[in-house]
């Protein structure tokens, strides 16, 4: 084949300082429906990435995807991190179904936790397909976790009849088998769980009245109740660090702050009285890599992400987030990524000159050198045999700078007909490690 | 000028009206000052408010329209269609034309731009509806639209009025709409009726139209970019439009056969396109006319209209539980023997309809506004539950809407002075989404009462019992306990209040089905109880 590509003039070369990603976090704002994204390494907040479904709650990450719940419309929107834009009608849910928590488990299984229908759906997060029938967990089941071939779910126990909390539990759903494995009872209100060496902990917001919160500690693999932990105020967020500092945010019904409990002794450390924060806390996330705490303050117009250093627990930053911030997840965000913009035209005739234009894009707040190749993929799924059919020159990027770059190829006249696929890599400057992929179909006919 | 002295409603020559109780009523609601729109000193000039010439955009900001036969212009008979903005009990725009009178009008008598009527979308545009005669002479008259995009001006240009129907029958001159009234549905459409003459010989009918899916108006020349809601031998006019919270159309119009006046109703659920086949609210025998509608948030609507069954004119009132239902039986709102004309209702977003009407019952010259409240099946017609609204003495045709932020607005045309008519206004505070029980006694402690219904969708009516006054708060929380909506924030007499929810967000969003916690706070008491949406 013959391939010309063209760059921009190239920048200078520079070294390499980081990995193939950095840890970005994605915040969920419900109030206002919009993704932010935050660089956790720069500390740059990307406000407003992506528009979101009506009252979104939960946030799952697979690959350089986001799947996020619209609870107001019963939907799952899937966001492009890479390019930034939204699908917010990828997948539609069944009526009033309210999902809350997602989690995926590979390329094809995904889970949604529809609340009002009392049931958890499997869905197939690339072909945005429902995949078998939804499976009843218990009353009003809200977040999620996945542990190996399982998936925890803390079931509320919210009873829409009588208004009250009926056999609140932690259900655990086998996810080869497809059915409920084991159910706990727990303390009343279970919102959320987090698992921390081979425990189960979840955090139950008991009653917004006299029953205050706790958190329930269970055995992973047999979900066996082990303790509780009396937290006390209405705790419904959870997050622990690589430590085993556990971390409890309330939003502020009955009390509100940052609580924390040790992990390993189920001993609490700060709680309602001596609250790390006393900010109307709603999410939290631990950045394992970096040692760091994630929360949002909650308000429903304004939110505030504060980063919190480890091990002092020291708030080393707050930023102006979108409102009512409701959940966060983190993404590995290439250091350099390659998004396609145009291929034309598609679908293409033998002798058609093709043109691939595309970005790639140094996210990073310094200088890195990268190198781009493309990958053809014949109809069968076979490697075309003399791959890569095209490999840059080493490329110096600016820091978080874009470069658009356009491939043009004649395709032969007695090409085969039928669907190939072309995937564009970015390395660094040794080819050695992969920033980033992207795939686009070329249809022949 | 006018000199109008402001006097409380409550004030002594009026006493008799006032001091008797008994129908529910507002107490936190208290009416402000008078505010005169519009003078037109010596002038013997028309001035008039027509069906939705009142409109509150989301700054608060109030919007009048209206037409008058302008002094300034030779002849003074020549119609131009005005505005004034009114912002916290005071004029902030004062009165100026948004559709003057052109050279290309016929030039003859009662000619011009009249009958304004207004609606405004939840991102503060304004859309302006009216009919004209610039087309061809006075046996053609049009109906006319323009908008206002939000915080911008009015553009009194000829290019910014779009012509909205293009019948075109020269058998008869295409003698068309009359008495628009324009609506934003719950959805974005917007929505004008008329009654129209293009089927002449036969008589008038009820026409409608509706912005387009992907939006803007269907201007096809011809009949078939409107849609008729009546064919009958009567005349068929004065139609009133609203919609119900889940985006039906419900007309009603007066339909004069031999005379006979009689009110008629027609629906259109959402989407569809087939208007319900009229259906008679009044009795066959009975001269009604002048109908009104309002909406209530919880779906139910009130017809209002002038009804001669007793002889002299009365206002009468019937209620509509919910689109697709029935009327419920007709009730008499005025006292008998007043002389009343010109009824106008609305709601309030606590589900109060307020019913405003000019009566004589100070003397046969005297045209005083009146309002009265309350629910359907409650009115009082012995006059004791009547507030006077206007304290001159030559009121006639209020008009009144209910903003969405409680307040209700009464706006009416007035020549106490001298000859000329001036537009007034009147404006009644927003009690705090807030319904007073009358009598109210003191419970012995606070808390929510039962709320109903519940499960709900989409409005749940929240009492709420205080055994002190006071300061309180009201909030609603998701099931996380995140503050959703902040519902009340308002001192509060002792006694029963009930709230109404109507399942949105601070920012005015639906939320998605499920448990939410309403919670009351004050410095005495606090207080929970769980709500459940289900959509």
């Amino acid at each position: 084949m013959r391939t010309q590509l063209s760059f921009p003039a190239a920048l200078a070369a520079c070294g390499i300082a980081y990995g193939a990603t950095m840890p970005a976090a994605l915040i969920v704002n419900g109030g206002d429906s919009t993704l932010d994204l935050k660089q956790l390494p720069s500390g740059t907040l990307r406000r407003n990435i992506a528009g979101l479904p009506n009252y979104a709650t939960g946030v799952a990450v697979w690959g350089d995807h986001a799947y996020v719940t619209g609870s107001g419309d019963d939907r799952i929107a899937r966001i492009d991190l890479v390019s930034e834009t939204v699908e917010l009608d990828w997948m539609t849910l069944p009526a009033f179904s309210n999902p809350w928590g997602v989690a995926i488990r590979d390329a094809h299984h995904g889970y949604v936790v529809l609340s009002a229908l009392n049931a958890v759906q499997a869905f197939d997060p690339t072909n945005a397909e429902l995949v078998g029938d939804p499976i009843e967990v218990g009353n009003w089941p809200q977040g999620c976790e996945l542990y190996g071939d399982r998936l925890l779910v803390a079931v509320t126990g919210f009873d829409t009849e009588t208004f009250g909390y009926v056999d609140p539990a932690v259900t655990a759903i086998d996810l080869d088998d497809w059915t409920v494995e084991a159910t706990t009872e727990t303390h009343v209100n279970p919102q959320d769980v987090a698992v921390f060496d081979g425990r189960v902990f979840a955090v139950c917001t008991g009653d917004w009245g006299a029953i205050e919160s706790a958190v329930e500690v269970l055995d992973a693999s047999t979900l066996a109740s082990i303790d509780r932990i009396d937290v006390g105020g209405t705790a419904g967020s959870i997050a622990i660090d690589r430590d085993g500092v556990g971390y409890l945010g309330d939003s502020g019904f009955l009390s509100m702050g940052i609580y924390t409990f040790d992990a390993a002794s189920h001993i609490l450390l700060r709680g309602p009285g001596d609250p790390l924060s006393s900010d109307a806390t709603s999410a939290l996330l631990s950045d394992e890599r970096r040692g760091a705490l994630l929360s949002t303050t909650y308000d429903f117009f304004a939110g505030t992400l504060i980063e919190w250093s480890w091990p002092g627990l020291v708030p080393v930053g707050a930023d102006p987030i979108g409102g009512g911030p409701v959940s966060m997840a983190l993404w590995d965000e290439p250091l350099i990524s390659v998004a396609a913009d145009a291929l034309t035209p598609n679908p293409a005739h033998g002798g058609d000159l093709v043109t691939l234009t595309g970005t790639v894009t140094n996210n990073s707040d310094i200088a890195l050198d990268a190198m781009l190749e493309l990958d053809l993929y014949l109809p069968d799924g076979s490697a075309y045999p003399r791959n890569p059919v095209l490999s840059s020159p080493v490329l110096g990027f600016g820091p978080s700078s874009p470069r658009v770059f356009s491939v043009q190829e004649v395709l032969p006249i007695n090409m085969p007909l039928g669907d190939y696929t072309l995937v564009g890599r970015v390395f660094d400057r040794d080819g050695g490690t992969q920033h980033d992929a992207e795939t686009v179909q070329l249809t022949v006919w | 000028m006018s000199n109008h002295i402001v006097i409380g409603f409550f004030g002594a020559a009026l006493g008799a009206w006032a001091s008797i109780s008994g129908a529910p009523t507002a107490r936190a609601q208290e009416w402000g000052d008078e505010i005169v729109l519009l003078e037109s000193p010596g002038i013997p000039s028309y001035v008039g408010l027509s069906n939705g010439g009142i409109a509150v955009t989301p700054d608060r900001t109030i919007h009048v329209v209206w037409t008058e036969q302008d002094a300034e212009l030779e002849g003074s008979l020549r119609h131009q269609v005005y505005t004034a903005e009114v912002v916290d009990n005071a004029v902030s725009t004062a009165a100026h034309v948004i559709v003057p009178y052109l050279d290309s009008y016929p030039g003859r008598p009662d000619t011009g731009a009249k009958w304004p009527t207004l609606a405004t979308d939840p991102e503060g545009g304004l859309h302006l509806a009216w009919h004209d005669y610039r087309i061809g002479e006075i046996w053609n008259v049009e109906i006319y639209y323009k908008q206002r995009p939000p915080v911008t001006e009015w553009d009194p240009s000829p290019s910014a009025d779009l012509r909205l129907t293009t019948t075109d029958h020269p058998e008869w001159n295409g003698d068309n709409g009359y008495l628009p009234t324009i609506r934003r549905s719950p959805l974005g459409e917007l929505r004008v009726v008329w009654f129209d003459m293009r089927f002449y010989p036969e008589e008038a009918e009820i026409m409608s139209k509706a912005t387009l899916p992907e939006g803007g108006w269907d201007t096809t020349p011809g009949d078939s970019a409107d849609e008729r809601l009546t064919e009958n031998p009567a005349n068929s006019e004065f139609p009133d439009l609203v919609f119900d919270p889940e985006g039906a159309a419900h007309v009603v119009y007066a339909e004069n056969s031999n005379d006979i006046y009689g009110i008629y109703y027609t629906w259109l659920p959402a989407g569809e396109a087939e208007w319900s086949l009229p259906q008679r609210i009044t009795p066959d025998s009975v001269v009604a006319r002048s109908p009104s509608l309002a909406p209530s948030p919880d779906g139910s609507i009130l017809c209002v209209w002038e009804d001669g069954r007793d002889g002299a004119a009365r206002v009468y009132a019937a209620l509509l539980d919910s689109a697709g239902g029935s009327w419920g039986e007709a009730e008499p709102v005025s006292p008998i023997g007043v002389g009343v004309s010109g009824p106008a209702a609305a709601a309030s977003p606590d589900g109060i309809f307020h019913i405003v009407w000019s009566d004589r019952r100070l003397g046969f010259f005297d045209d005083v506004v009146w309002c009265q409240h309350g629910r359907g099946g409650d009115w009082d017609p012995s006059g004791a539950a009547d507030e006077r609204v206007s304290t001159g003495t030559r009121a006639t045709d209020p008009e009144i809407t209910g903003s969405w932020d409680g307040r209700v607005i009464v706006s009416w045309r007035d020549k106490s002075e001298d000859s000329s008519a001036d537009i007034w206004m009147r404006i009644r505070s927003a009690g705090p989404t807030e319904v007073a029980d009358s009598p109210r006694a003191t419970p012995a402690r606070s808390r929510f009462g039962n709320p109903h219904p519940n499960p709900f969708n989409p409005r749940v009516i929240l009492p709420v019992e205080l055994s002190f006054e006071g300061f309180v708060r009201v909030e609603i929380h998701d099931i996380s306990g995140r503050r959703v909506r902040r519902l009340l924030r308002e001192h509060l007499e002792s006694g029963t209040h009930r709230l109404l929810w109507d399942g949105r967000n601070d920012a005015g969003r639906p939320l998605p089905s499920g448990p939410y916690i309403a919670r009351l706070i004050s410095a005495e008491t606090e207080a929970r109880t769980t709500l459940v949406l289900l959509k």
